[in-house]
């Protein structure tokens, strides 16, 4: 009895010691009791100015009073105010609801869950207006009528908006795994901008008025309704609950599932399984320009305005892969906080310093449902464009930006196509690359072969032969196991035979056990073995997947040859000694069992295993490749029949199981070749050992290979440089060889009008040099057509093997008017350029001030960003920001009530209103159901009368602004009209009907001769 | 009919007011309104809607334009080899543009600034018509013989001014700037004819609207700037076989173009009704007073 007295408060003494002690608590059943809570995060962007001067002791005002005030001792009057109106909010409602549903998983399977849900409102909404006025008048001298001036009034605004509905639900087994997720997500961005320039120059008599005004007008939705399913249940929130530091990825292989690291951090690798879901997008633009001067073009004057527009929408459904890398839980154990959720009732909660202000795994998942979301919208939107234009949107901008529609793309292969099954053509190097380009994927072969030229070191000779790509499982080969190397945040595989081989693969050593890095190897069956028994030719895990995979079956080595081990004893001597069959009257022996077990070489490949290790007997998995390499004539150039082919050394043509490649060099030395492209085609076949039954069959395959250097064209082009000049920039080189016999000819050409008119040529030829660059400006005679066109020719050779040609249009350059040009003129020989000298020297002066001036005392030495990770839910359940001062007082910049922390800053760099509970839940409602920008912001509160007065201060003349009514402002009367206000101006008169008028004059005639006859 | 007041003496001062207060209210509105509805209906520019509004006064052109669902607009715009053009051969090939040869007289005639000189000369026409209108009712003050012969010869002449002088200005101004080809052929050295649109079809229909003309027109062909250059010969010579990739290059454009007269100037109708029902005794003799004598 006493000894269990004594043994039961030590038990509770270490339980709570365990727990004190323990980072986190972990969390491995469905909750007791659902909670709810909510927070919100709020800014007002009013406070931007003052936010800024508390922490970089700028104001932005006083700035701008001294640039105005150093344009005044310049000579021109410069007057600058911006105002700036808005918000952006932040609200998020967890709820859990503990009751046991039923969901299906991936795999179709009903399993049975609980669930949690986040609700997430954001609402951004910013207004801002910004004024620049400044006017100058070159000082009258003697004699001058005329003196130049330029008044110019620019005005900007711009209006955001930023809308984010989130409805977020988890569902969660009882062992507290991640089953799945669904999420009703909806987006909307607008961006409207607005300037407004007013220009008025003049000079020499001469007054030039532009009123222009230009802006655009964006926005774009997107909504989507989507399901989430892993391809397992997840662990992820009960090791990030039990780790100071977990992160998350996706596995590439299945054999990759599993919870990896040890101590205080942990690799969750989870089959991230598949989003699917419904989508609905819009788009639309709007962009305007008003206000050009018709007389500037040529025509009467008056005014030329523009507007541009289109709207896209679409709807329809997505299905990919969800990619939850990048998810991060490092938790700040050293500073657990206790704050209060809304509810008045502290909460511990660990700080994580690598989350986002809210479920990290619900971000991820939005990120992926909007990228997927808005790149199905985006795919039907340039399927309908692709559709009416046959080229895809990528070659129409690369033919703007990069491109040039004239370019030979002799060199690298650009026009040569190639024919999908389907009737597609692509270009011919997107053949075989990995990636599926035709919709049918008839690019991507299970086998093929290309023509090569390969060195034989050996013997010193070049010989044909061919490369290329096989379908390796269709031959019953199978790929390694691939371990995972983790570093620095990248991940890495290396196959397995690199494992334990006393090499550092990975960069962090943790393939070698020796290394004391990494202590377990997880099997692809989710078995756990020592990280020792990796690779080390016993296999350990059931699966086998500690050790490399047997490609190459069983060879029997001759006098420094290797044949198929069923080879042996087949009555037919295959080693160049015969050695390989039985020889009765010089017996030889085998030896096996590791040179234990010495038996009659006549006993192998008997049937019957006669050695323990089973070597006795055996069997080499290999295949008989047929392959012909033609010339582009149709020439023969190899004909290779029955090459053995395998994974393993002793096979002239050598299949990489890892890789799905396969090289063949064959015994035909290839001649000297020709510079340039020599075309080849290949074809083959693999068969089976027996040589007769098919496993796969190249198709005729042509392509190129290039021998001798060549014209680049990222570094060859034809460039206007101005003044009437060309700039000729030509590159021709070779990787690694150098040449000595090859010159390059270039010159440039006028085309215009058909013409063949060689304004400029050179040569430069190699000379011991692996590259000749040649940079050349040529003068023209004006606008027209000119091509560069450039060659490479062998030495002794008329025809080049290498040409390009890249052409250039130049174009008349609009002549301004004569008006323009007369103002510029005057402009040009005022004094204005010394005003600008002057204010630049004062702005220089004015900027070094602020750069001297000391930024106030900061009272913070250290701060915190505080996602607020909850041990009892698992989950993020607020967000703060902490700053300690030099005593280590502690203080919430924003966030919730927190123990140990003031809320009386010493300082307030940021006006952040945090709220919890049932203000954060009225405000979330309300918000809820604002989407425009007058309701998101106090517009009321965007009062342009301040700007104005502020830039009346300034001695501003804001009569012409429109910014509403100022102290001395009145309603904008100098805006200029449109054809439509002009077309429907109803004059001095309303616009009454004439018949109405006639209607009224004659009975007033009538009433007054009445009148007169009365009178 | 409508009875005429009998005539007063102030009648004739309150026609000078009003006329004159008209020739003002119609001098400062809209003097001709041209609007252009169009739409690609086929092809790759296709659903492009052009809406375009010019309003001409007495000293601007104002030139409203909006190009809806532009998108495609663009994209063609950038994939189209502006170059693009074949040589049409003198045995009368039908996609020759028939107005090339026409068109080169204006150019090599009048300067740019001759082209701009058509519409100051509709303007001065209708100021001095307008003045001309408002003398010629002051003139009615006076006892000058034959003065309702002039004012009536006044209101026609503004009325010309208005609906055929300055329109045909406006015309000719335009047929002035649309000379895009003729830099091409113009060109030393370029003497063969080039189109880039091949095998078009072109429609037009002239309709009268209340104080202006209507043109339906539309216009099909083959864009050759959307032709692979080795295949444009070929497709200049024969249509392209349905559903080929040259075929793509097919462009239908529909536009309605509508040429009116201010929507102020209809006021300038109330002046012979003024002229009725405001008559003035005659100032040179009494037996004049009658009101038959005065201008109807």
């Amino acid at each position: 009895m006493s000894t269990r007295s004594k043994t039961t408060p030590g038990l509770l003494v270490s339980l709570l010691l365990l727990t004190a002690l323990s980072p986190i608590a972990m969390v491995q059943a469905v909750p007791s009791e659902a909670s709810e809570y909510y927070y919100g995060v709020e800014y007002d962007w009013a406070s931007l100015d003052s936010d800024l001067q508390n922490v970089t002791g700028l104001d932005i005002q006083e700035l701008f009073t001294e640039i105005m005030a150093d344009a005044d001792e310049a000579g021109f009057n410069l007057d600058i105010g911006q105002l700036t109106t808005g918000a952006t909010n932040v609200y998020v409602h967890q709820t859990e609801d503990i009751s046991m549903q039923t969901i299906q998983d991936l795999e179709g399977n009903a399993v049975q869950v609980w669930s949690r849900s986040s609700d997430v409102v954001l609402r951004h909404g910013l207004l801002s207006n910004a004024v620049f006025m400044t006017d100058w008048t070159e000082p009258a001298s003697f004699g001058q009528t005329n003196p130049a001036a330029f008044d110019i009034d620019v005005q900007a605004t711009a209006e955001n908006v930023l809308t984010v509905d989130i409805l977020y639900t988890e569902y969660l087994n009882d062992a507290y795994q991640l089953v799945g997720a669904n999420m009703d997500v909806a987006m909307t961005v607008s961006n409207d901008a607005d300037l407004n320039i007013d220009i008025t120059l003049e000079g020499d008599g001469e007054e030039l008025v532009v009123d222009l005004g230009l802006g655009s007008d964006f926005s774009y939705s997107i909504a989507s309704d989507a399901v989430w399913r892993l391809g397992n249940p997840s662990p992820i929130y009960i090791e990030a609950s039990d780790n100071d530091r977990t992160s998350w990825s996706c596995a590439w292989d299945s054999s990759d599932v599993g919870v990896y690291g040890d101590g205080d951090g942990a690799e969750v690798v989870d089959d991230c399984g598949v989003i699917d879901g419904t989508y609905s997008g819009s788009a639309d633009y709007d962009l305007f320009l008003s206000g050009l001067p018709t007389e500037e073009f040529g025509l009467d004057e008056g005014q030329f305005d523009i507007t541009i527009n289109d709207e896209f929408t679409s709807q329809g459904d997505y299905e990919e892969d969800a990619d939850m890398d990048g998810v991060e839980f490092n938790m700040r154990t050293d500073e657990t906080l206790s704050v209060d959720l809304g509810d008045g009732a502290m909460t511990d909660v660990t700080p994580c310093e690598t989350c986002p202000p809210g479920n990290p795994v619900m971000f991820v998942m939005m990120a992926n449902v909007l990228a997927e979301a808005s790149e199905a919208f985006g795919e039907a939107v340039q399927e309908d464009f692709e559709t009416a234009f046959e080229d895809s949107l990528g070659e129409i901008f690369g033919d703007l930006f990069g491109g040039d529609a004239n370019d030979d793309g002799g060199d690298d292969g650009g026009d040569d196509m190639w024919t999908c099954d389907n009737g597609e053509e692509i270009p011919n190097h997107w053949v075989n690359d990995g990636y599926d380009d035709c919709d049918d994927g008839s690019d991507e072969m299970d086998f093929y072969l290309q023509g090569e030229v390969m060195h034989d070191y050996s013997s010193g000779e070049d010989h044909y032969g061919f490369s290329g790509g096989v379908d390796v499982s269709q031959l019953g080969y199978e790929a390694n196991p691939i371990f995972t190397c983790y570093e620095d945040g990248y991940t890495y595989t290396i196959t397995i035979q690199s494992v334990n081989d006393g090499y550092d693969s990975c960069g962090d050593g943790s393939d070698e056990y020796d290394n004391g890095i990494t202590s377990t190897y997880t099997c692809i069956d989710g078995t756990e073995i020592s990280f020792a028994l990796v690779n080390d030719d016993q296999e350990d895990c059931g699966d086998g997947s500690d050790e490399p995979v047997d490609n190459n079956g069983d060879w029997h080595y001759c006098d420094g040859e290797q044949i198929p081990f069923q080879w042996v004893n087949d009555g037919i001597a295959n080693c160049d000694d015969g050695g390989d069959e039985y020889d009765a009257d010089n017996p030889q022996y085998f030896y096996c069992d590791d040179y234990q077990t010495t038996i009659s070489f006549a006993l192998l490949n008997d049937g019957n295993f006669d050695c323990t290790d089973q070597a006795d007997e055996g069997y080499a998995l290999y295949y008989l490749m047929d392959a012909t390499l033609n010339d582009d004539q149709g020439g023969a150039l190899v004909i290779a029949e029955d090459i053995m082919a395998c994974a393993a050394w002793a096979c002239d043509a050598r299949i990489n199981a890892d890789a799905g490649d396969i090289e063949y060099r064959s015994d035909v030395v290839a001649p000297a070749m020709d510079y340039g492209d020599t075309v080849m085609c290949a074809s083959a076949t693999l068969s089976e050992a027996d040589g007769t039954t098919l496993a796969l069959e190249a198709d005729t395959w042509c392509s190129g290979v290039w021998n001798g250097p060549e014209i680049r064209d990222y570094a060859t082009y034809l460039d206007d440089a101005g003044d009437n000049q060309l700039q000729v920039s030509l590159e021709a080189s070779d990787w690694g060889n150098t040449y000595n016999d090859v010159t390059v000819n270039w010159e440039v050409v006028d085309t215009t009008d058909g013409a063949e008119q060689t304004l400029a040529q050179g040569s430069e030829a190699f000379v011991d040099s692996s590259t000749v660059s040649v940079e050349s400006m040529v003068d023209i005679s004006g606008p027209g057509d000119y091509c560069l066109e450039a060659e490479l020719v062998q030495d002794g050779n008329t025809e080049p093997f290498d040409t390009y040609t890249t052409c250039t249009t130049i174009r008349d350059s609009p002549e301004p008017s004569s008006k323009v040009q007369t103002v510029i003129e005057a402009l040009a020989e005022s004094g204005v350029d010394e005003v600008f000298a002057n204010f630049g020297e004062h702005l220089g002066e004015t900027f070094s001030e602020v750069a001297e001036n000391e930024a106030p005392e900061f009272p913070y030495t250290d701060g915190m960003w505080a996602p607020m990770w909850s041990n009892e839910h698992a989950t993020i359940v607020g967000v703060g920001v902490y700053a300690w001062d030099e005593s280590e007082n502690g203080y919430v910049i924003a966030g919730p009530t927190t123990t140990g922390y003031s809320q009386e800053l010493p300082m307030t760099f940021a006006s952040i209103r945090y709220i919890t509970g049932v203000p954060a839940q009225e405000a979330q409602q309300e918000m809820a159901e604002f989407d425009d920008l007058e309701d998101i912001v106090d517009v009321e509160n965007h009062d342009l009368t301040e700007l104005v007065d502020v830039l009346q201060e300034a001695g501003a003349d804001t009569s012409e602004l429109g910014l509403g009514e100022g102290s001395d402002d009145s309603s904008d009367e100098s805006e200029p009209q449109t054809a439509e206000e002009v077309a429907e101006d109803s004059g001095l008169l309303p616009f009454v009907s004439p018949l109405t008028v006639m209607a009224l004059i004659g009975l007033a005639a009538l009433a007054g001769n009445r009148r007169d006859e009365n009178e | 009919m409508l009875p005429r007041p009998t005539p007063h003496p102030a009648f004739g001062a309150v026609r000078l007011a009003v006329t004159a207060f008209l020739a003002v209210h119609v001098f400062i509105s809209a003097w001709l309104v041209a609007t252009v509805e169009g739409a690609y209906t086929e092809g790759r520019p296709a659903p492009t809607e052009v809406h375009s509004l010019v309003a001409i006064d007495k000293d601007r052109t104002m030139i409203d334009v909006e190009i809806k669902k532009a998108t495609s607009f663009f994209f063609y715009t950038l994939i189209r080899d502006g170059d693009a053009s074949v040589p049409v051969n003198e045995s009368g090939e039908q996609d020759a543009p028939q107005a090339n040869n026409d068109s080169e007289t204006p150019s090599e005639s009048t300067g740019e600034g001759q082209e701009r000189a058509w519409l100051d000369i509709g303007r001065q026409s209708v100021g001095v018509a307008l003045v001309l209108l408002v003398l010629s009712e002051a003139l009615m003050l006076t006892g000058m013989r034959w003065r309702h012969h002039v004012r009536s010869l006044a209101f026609l002449s503004t009325l010309v001014a208005f609906s055929v002088v300055f329109p045909a200005c406006y015309m000719l101004e335009l047929s002035g700037g649309e000379d895009e080809d003729e830099t091409a052929t113009n060109t030393p050295g370029a003497e063969i004819e080039t189109v880039s649109f091949v095998h078009t079809n072109s429609s037009s229909d002239v309709s009268l609207v209340w104080l202006g003309l209507q043109l339906d027109a539309g216009f099909s062909g083959y864009d050759l700037g959307l032709v692979e250059e080795e295949n444009r010969t070929t497709v200049a010579a024969s249509i392209p076989e349905p559903g080929s990739e040259d075929a793509s290059s097919y462009i239908a454009f529909e536009s309605t173009f509508q040429i009116q007269l201010g929507q102020n100037l209809d006021s300038l109708l109330i002046l012979p009704f003024l002229w009725y029902v405001l008559p003035a005794p005659n100032l040179r003799s009494p037996s004049e007073t009658d009101p038959l004598n005065e201008e109807e």
